[in-house]
């Protein structure tokens, strides 16, 4: 067989031109379908995260005072994120619309040995404290308080917060350990 | 000869590499498939109810806030029966319970109550237990109680949580449910 440069360049470059397109196809193949996974609402987003240093929550000052205002819980060790749906502030997550399943689990210790004092633990969604749940707890006995809540983000996009306060006088509730999950569903 | 072989193999390997990424568009289209068929329903209540000492499992009510997505999981009108078609569920609850009786240390020390899963008309399964103590003793009288399981359903069947006050040395007892919720997520 004889040898033909021209012959040769011209199998080298088609087959070259072959291998290039088909990678490049591959390539863009993916970062087209990456991006629609990324924009697809539908695709699912979770967000989780833990903490465990205290936070004192103090009760009213006195039998007749106003209850305090619900305070945020921070998250912000052993953090895992997929998703483009959930944004992390330390103590605010940020949602896009959508529905999603709250997990939440934490320890509550009172201050006194005598009698427990009382707290609620809520979601704030926006402006909104919603789904207040009680639970109380003393010095000696902490309360392990946990639940679950499927909320749905309609317009825009909203901040979420795990919110609490004291309702006994002249006391406080500290949490310790907790957790966090953030599931979208929709 | 040689150049054909190059050729043929550079062409194999050119097509090795679309058949990839077809494979790869297959695998995020079922993906996305999957998830798109996600099937829930959630609710919740705060409508208080109470259980007495010594009563039956009653179901608890979750009227408010419902909202659903895809086919096989049905609310009765009273918001406590949910009718699920056959296939594996993920069940979450979770609710304030208080002790309302007795209020003071003379009628009792408190009360204890089981949450458990109804499924059909058979006997409550996956009983949990709790309790608190009454309000006067000044300990804990609210109880954050939650849990979670997953269900086989193998053919149409009706699902409720139950609650009862199980308190046995004392009957005068009561335990109300105030807020509560539940997310039933189907798998399969």
């Amino acid at each position: 067989m004889k040898f033909k440069f021209s012959t040769f360049f011209s199998t080298f470059a088609i087959s070259l031109a072959t291998l290039a397109f088909g990678d490049v196809h591959a390539k863009n193949a993916h970062a087209k379908n990456a991006k629609l996974i990324a924009k697809d609402p539908v695709i699912k987003s979770f967000f989780s995260a833990a903490d465990n240093a205290p936070q004192t929550f103090t009760g009213p000052e006195s039998p007749t005072s106003p209850l305090p205002s619900f305070a945020p819980l921070t998250f912000t060790k052993h953090v895992y994120h997929r998703g483009h749906a959930i944004e992390s502030h330390k103590d605010k997550f940020r949602l896009k619309k959508g529905v999603y399943l709250i997990s939440f689990a934490g320890t509550f210790t009172g201050s006194i040995t005598d009698s427990a004092e009382i707290f609620d633990i809520a979601l704030q969604l926006g402006s909104d404290v919603i789904f207040i749940n009680t639970d109380s707890a003393d010095f000696i006995n902490p309360a392990m308080s946990s639940f679950t809540k499927t909320i749905r983000v309609e317009d825009g996009q909203k901040d979420l917060s795990i919110v609490v306060r004291t309702q006994t006088p002249l006391s406080t509730v500290t949490a310790s350990t907790r957790s966090i999950t953030i599931e979208q569903l929709k | 000869m040689k150049l054909k072989l190059l050729a043929l193999a550079l062409g194999m390997a050119a097509l090795s590499s679309l058949l990839h990424a077809k494979d790869a568009k297959a695998l995020f289209s079922k993906e996305k498939s999957e998830t798109s068929q996600l099937t829930f329903f959630s609710a919740s209540d705060t409508s208080p109810i109470t259980l007495e000492g010594g009563g039956p499992f009653t179901p608890l009510t979750f009227t408010q806030f419902q909202f659903s997505n895809g086919k096989g999981i049905t609310p009765d009108l009273t918001g406590s029966i949910f009718l699920l078609k056959p296939g594996t569920y993920y069940i979450t609850f979770s609710g304030t319970f208080e002790v309302t009786q007795p209020i003071s240390a003379d009628d009792g020390i408190g009360a204890s109550y089981n949450v458990a899963f109804q499924l059909g008309e058979n006997s409550p399964i996956f009983i949990n237990t709790d309790g608190g103590e009454n309000s006067a003793s000044g300990f804990n009288s609210f109880n954050m109680s939650s849990v979670s399981k997953v269900i086989q359903v193998t053919a149409p069947t009706t699902f409720s949580i139950v609650a009862q006050d199980i308190t046995v040395l004392d009957p005068n007892t009561a335990v109300t449910v105030t807020t509560r919720s539940i997310t039933i997520e189907r798998f399969e």
